[in-house]
């Protein structure tokens, strides 16, 4: 069992959870229409807040993430300077308003893992930190790595922070997608027509239940994370699965064991696009959820990407201490098929647990099951398992993705529309899955420079033509490259993607183990996938498969 | 109207990375999704930044764009009615 030690918040209405949720229930929102070229609404920060939050030497983003980690361990009287802490940080695009198309123009810019472990030594913490970067999924992937970080015993307590700001980069991005919407959203009302992005940073303090804290110790219920799940559609990168199938599966493995009937809200992603909402209402549909309150936040907030699958899950806890359901913002009338029940109205419940649920590009899906509880210290859960290595793949020094695919794969037209990341991890997939008849069921990767070829090639875009490339903008998520895997060789269970600052084996070793260990998954394929620029890649890949205790 | 199919195809093919595909490959008159090229809404979403760009055209709604893009001729006859450079 995990335990939520302590919270933050930090976005344009408020600099904590408490005032955040204050100004949820009183009506407050920071978007509005910007209108400089095709108008958009947006949450986000004023010039005042940002010099507020600055800290010199540190980018928006960054000083945006500390102020808020700070401010939850303020409530939490721990010490993460041990090496029992680990610190995650969840985020799309992190530093990407810093990056220039040429590299001499740097300024501020690092790379996602770089810049977790700049914050990270800035605010204390021992061990090296990971970035979890899965499209607009990556605040619930953090919570299950922590998760699983800590019932394996690896780690006492995660501090876990996720956070985006907002750009051009991913402005003009969104609105190639055509789902901008230039009023504040409505989710799944009949007039919904795009997102709001959003500016946000939220932190949650997590403790394995054995963890004495001195916050808790006066409490007789704590929030817990009782158990999550992620999977991938295997469908489409950017068009959820019509009948919501991936969804569907992260939630029944989410909600194993737990009656619905103690589940107080569906927090769901509710992003106000056509198909997003119709999948959500589809896939609660399906899992017999139709009577529970579904509850989204982004009529207020807009899309935070990193940051909402956090900030969603702790303002559910907190206006759950209220015994509060809160109403969805924009929502009027009925605008999906699938049977919900959308909160128009503040609701009062005593109900003690709620499920989030949250997909993203890439195809990928995650829910996760919160409940207020008293909390005994448990048994460590992850037994470690024993692991074989089925094959491995590593791109030698002249390796060409284009030339292997021409020479001897030549089947997959898609191929030329991947940029140079998905080319290189299909076409080491390829590679390694031919040399087996196994099939893994999950992806776990990791790499240093996320997507930045792409993310440069659509700044140049932009440049040059001042409209943005849909095709360029999906490849400036890096986690596609799964997706391309995912939908090759049909892999619909979990696919994460890990950056680091470095390639550190031991720390790669760990997530690889706890993911192993905590999922059903018995086959995942995992490795190191890095394009830092057009002239280098690293490229290592390999099956891995726990070992069946009963045979042999 | 031919000379303009020609340079639609030509952009067509660059936009979406259609590497394997020559303009003599796609027939004036074919469906361009779902059969024929197999184009997805990805694509769909290139060819309104394409029309844009190299014609001025701007297609607010997707949907409306469904009925456009059925084959290069109508595409074509489209850009001819509407373009403004």
């Amino acid at each position: 069992m995990v335990k939520v030690i302590s919270t933050n918040i930090t976005s344009p209405i408020g600099w904590t959870t408490e005032q955040n949720y204050q100004a949820y229930c009183q009506g407050d929102s920071a978007l509005k229409c910007y209108c400089s070229g095709e108008p958009y609404a947006a949450s986000l920060f004023t010039t005042a807040q940002r010099a507020e939050m600055n800290i010199e030497g540190f980018t928006s983003f960054e000083s945006m993430v500390i102020r808020s980690v700070e401010e939850a361990l303020s409530h939490a009287d721990i010490d993460i300077s041990d090496s029992r802490t680990l610190f995650i940080l969840s985020t799309t695009k992190a530093n990407v308003a810093e990056l220039a198309v040429a590299e001499s123009e740097q300024g501020l810019y690092l790379p996602p893992g770089d810049t977790a472990l700049k914050i990270a030594r800035y605010l204390g913490f021992r061990r090296p930190p990971l970035v979890v970067c899965n499209a607009c999924i990556s605040g619930l992937s953090a919570q299950l790595l922590a998760m699983r970080m800590l019932q394996t015993g690896m780690y006492d307590k995660a501090v876990v922070s996720g956070a985006d700001m907002a750009s051009g980069f991913t402005v003009s991005g969104f609105q190639s997608f055509m789902s901008l919407s230039p009023q504040p959203c409505r989710p799944f009302d009949i007039e919904r027509i795009g997102l709001n992005l959003g500016e946000a940073a939220a932190t949650m303090i997590l403790a394995e239940s054995s963890v004495e804290d001195s916050t808790s110790a006066n409490r007789p219920e704590e929030w817990t994370i009782v158990q999550g799940a992620a999977t991938n559609d295997a469908y489409h990168l950017s068009t959820p699965h019509p009948k919501a199938e991936g969804l569907q599966q992260a939630i029944r493995l989410a909600l194993r064991g737990t009656p619905t009937e103690t589940v107080a809200t569906v927090n769901a992603h509710g992003t106000a696009t056509m198909f997003n909402d119709q999948m959500e209402s589809k896939a609660v549909e399906q899992c017999g959820l139709s009577d529970i309150w579904l509850s989204a936040y982004k009529g207020c907030f807009g899309h935070t990407l990193g940051a909402s699958g956090l900030l969603e899950s702790i303002l559910t806890m907190r206006a759950l201490d209220d015994a509060l359901v809160l109403p969805v913002r924009g929502f009027e009338q009925m605008g999906v098929s699938g049977r919900v029940r959308i909160c128009r109205d503040m609701q009062r419940t005593n109900r003690h647990s709620f499920l989030k649920i949250i997909s993203g590009f890439g195809g990928c899906n995650a829910s996760m099951l919160y409940a207020k509880q008293a909390c005994h210290p448990g048994l460590r859960q992850g037994q470690m398992p024993e692991v074989n290595i089925l094959c491995e793949w590593k791109a030698g020094p002249h390796f060409s993705p284009l030339q292997v695919y021409k020479q001897s794969i030549a089947d997959y037209p898609r191929f030329y529309k991947m940029d140079r990341l998905s080319q290189t991890a299909f076409v080491a997939t390829e590679l390694l899955l031919r040399q087996t008849e196994e099939k893994p069921a999950a992806i776990v990767l990791f790499n240093r420079s996320s997507s930045v070829i792409s993310d440069r090639r659509h700044l140049a875009i932009l440049d040059k033509e001042g409209l943005a490339s849909p095709s360029v903008f999906l490849y400036t998520l890096p986690n596609i490259m799964m997706g391309e895997m995912a939908i090759r060789h049909h892999i619909q269970g979990e696919t994460s993607l890990y950056i680091l600052s470095r390639r550190d084996e031991q720390l790669m070793k760990q997530v690889v183990e706890a993911t192993l260990s905590l999922t059903e998954a018995e086959c995942i394929l995992t490795g190191w996938i890095d394009c830092p620029d057009d002239q280098h890649i690293e490229a290592e890949l390999k099956l891995l498969k726990k070992q069946n205790k009963w045979t042999n | 109207m031919d000379e303009l199919i020609y340079t639609l195809k030509t952009q067509i093919i660059e936009a979406l990375s259609l590497e394997e595909i020559t303009p003599e490959d796609i027939e004036d008159d074919a469906p361009l999704f779902g059969q024929g090229l197999g184009l997805d809404s990805i694509d769909a979403l290139e060819l309104i930044v394409l029309l844009d760009k190299n014609y001025g055209i701007k297609l607010k709604n997707p949907a409306e764009s469904k009925s456009i893009f059925a084959s290069v001729r109508t595409i074509a006859h489209y850009v001819a009615e509407n373009r403004t450079k």
